[in-house]
């Protein structure tokens, strides 16, 4: 078995007394693709940081492409495209400005992939960056991570900001980075985002690794989020008995339920159909809170 | 163009240069405009500087009031004590605060630092477009100078015009060198301002105020203002010993700054 693309042992990080980040084992396998879940403020970010030496663990140790982030940094990030999480760009700079600035510190005088990146991505490389929208920022981003075909993409919440029509040309690069062997370790709080490009998924809860699945595993899971609103105050207490069902609120009012549901929705839609029902709402977004829940809670 | 950090940091300060180098221009322009005037009624002005109090014409870097009658005495007191080295220490924090600790809290060194440069590189590379920077203002300067002495009859040697704004730019980039410095240790942006402005002003106060007050005298020598106004280099031509001083200092300032940025993390 080849290299891992990135491997971490033990890899922890504390702000003084703060903890960033405790014992997170990951290894991501050449040419795979990675999705990294977790919450907002989970650690995510600090991995990441970790992995491209802008930040120095507190103990425990990384490898990036069988390199050392530290003592390797150059050779590290020549093989590695960044996107960060909280992407900030010179906004005096235009767009092409900016990606031909970050080539040339890569060596490449003449960046051959940038114009064909930016129109798929739709984007106008010729304004400032200033004067951009968010998601034309994104573009901005991942042009810069993309362009120099890296052996490895780091993308930290990759698609936030773009419309659902680039999110969608944004997969496909992916699954183009894949086919080429490349690898990409994506994170995002997205279950749904994951589950679409990803080969398996670590997640990542309160600073340390809850589990790493096939996505596959994931997708039988199916676990969501529905929100029942009667017209009367209804017990919520026939839903409980559903095999289904992993938990149960009433709202304050007693008139919605609010359920987690893994599996097939059947017997709640059915349980739900003999009182009076003003509204269903299913969230398939944003599943991560109740995923991990679930993921602690013993089953 | 934009093919190395160095030459991106000069390029994005290009537009705020040209407005340093109005300013340093008008105010060298001002200052002469005065001499004819002064020059013609040198006696008045003579009796009018001995009544300002001591104190007030030693915060401007001027020992005798006599002096002040001259191109030599009015130039040095302007441009080269008390508002000259000012606005030059205010550039090199300016400049100081943006090269490192700015770019942090702005988030953009996130994506610098994952490009195949190293944190030491980004320093010296930013040090240089600084040096470029600070020196097109001295230059301005030196230039101005350089065209009015003939015209306005000042009687300046041109090496001690030369001298004067090489000492002007060295003693800017001690302030720049000691902003990054202070920048890459702390990381914090306000500290980094508020640190370099106090102690540029406590430094000010300390060269004007120590000839007055005998506890302090020995403390004049270690502000760069003393260094970069006792050797009268308008005057008395290049001052080796004030020249290797700023280089000095500059240089391990420097050295702090990549020892200490390479060791921290970054943006937190």
């Amino acid at each position: 078995m080849s290299e891992p693309a990135i491997r971490t042992l033990g890899l922890t990080k504390f702000y003084g007394k703060h903890r960033g980040i405790e014992d997170v084992d990951l290894s991501v396998t050449a040419g795979e693709v990675f999705g990294f879940l977790g919450p907002n403020g989970a650690g995510k970010s600090t991995t990441i940081r970790l992995l491209l030496d802008l930040l120095r663990p507190t103990s425990g140790a990384a490898s990036v492409l069988g390199l050392n982030p530290r003592t390797d940094a150059l050779a590290v990030r020549e093989q590695v495209g960044y996107l960060p999480g909280d992407l900030s760009m010179y906004p005096a700079m235009t767009g092409r400005q900016l990606c031909t600035y970050f080539a040339s510190l890569r060596g490449i005088a003449a960046p051959r992939l940038i114009g064909p990146l930016a129109e798929r991505l739709h984007l106008d490389l010729d304004r400032s960056i200033g004067d951009y929208s968010t998601g034309n920022r994104q573009k901005v981003g991942l042009v810069q991570a993309f362009m120099h075909e890296p052996e490895l993409l780091i993308l930290d919440e990759p698609t936030s900001g773009l419309d659902p029509l680039m999110q969608q040309e944004f997969y496909t690069m992916v699954d183009e980075v894949k086919e080429s062997g490349r690898t990409v370790f994506l994170s995002s709080h997205l279950l749904p985002e994951v589950e679409k490009v990803a080969d398996r998924v670590g997640i990542i809860r309160d600073g340390t690794m809850v589990t790493v699945e096939e996505v596959a595993t994931l997708k039988r899971q199916a676990i969501r989020r529905m929100e029942i609103q009667f017209a009367k105050r209804t017990d919520p207490s026939p839903f409980k008995t559903l095999s289904a069902v992993r938990k149960v609120d009433l709202s304050d009012d007693g008139l919605t339920v609010m359920l987690v549901v893994e599996g097939s929705i059947d017997g709640v839609v059915k349980t739900a159909a003999s009182y009076e029902v003003h509204n269903i709402v299913s969230h398939d977004g944003d599943l991560e809170d109740v995923f991990l829940e679930y993921y602690r809670s013993p089953v | 163009m934009l093919d190395s950090i160095f030459a991106k940091t000069v390029w994005e300060r290009r537009r705020s240069i040209a407005w340093w180098v109005i300013g340093m221009v008008a105010l060298a322009g001002l200052t002469v405009a005065f001499y004819p005037a002064i020059r013609n009624d040198a006696e008045s002005f003579e009796e009018l500087f001995r009544a300002f109090p001591p104190e007030l014409l030693s915060i401007f870097g001027i020992d005798d009031p006599a002096s002040l009658v001259t191109a030599t005495g009015l130039v040095n007191s302007r441009l080269y004590s008390g508002f000259g080295p000012v606005i030059l220490a205010v550039l090199g924090i300016v400049l100081g605060t943006g090269a490192i600790v700015g770019e942090e809290e702005a988030g953009t060194l996130n994506l610098l630092l994952a490009q195949p440069v190293s944190r030491a590189q980004i320093i010296v590379e930013k040090a240089a477009a600084a040096a470029v920077l600070v020196g097109i203002v001295a230059a301005a300067l030196f230039l101005t100078l350089s065209v009015v002495n003939p015209l306005m009859d000042l009687g300046f040697r041109f090496s001690g015009i030369l001298a004067a704004n090489l000492l002007l730019w060295l003693f800017a980039m001690v302030f720049y060198t000691f902003t990054v410095a202070v920048g890459a240790i702390s990381g914090s942006r306000s500290l980094t301002v508020g640190g370099a402005a106090g102690t540029t002003a406590a430094l000010f106060f300390v060269n004007g105020l120590a000839p007055l007050v005998d506890e302090i005298a020995w403390m004049q020598k270690l502000t760069p203002f003393y260094w970069l106004q006792n050797p009268n280099p308008l005057a008395n031509g290049f001052d080796l010993g004030a020249i290797a001083i700023f280089i000095i200092v500059s240089a391990v300032g420097t050295a702090a700054a990549i020892w200490a940025f390479d060791r921290r993390d970054i943006g937190t």
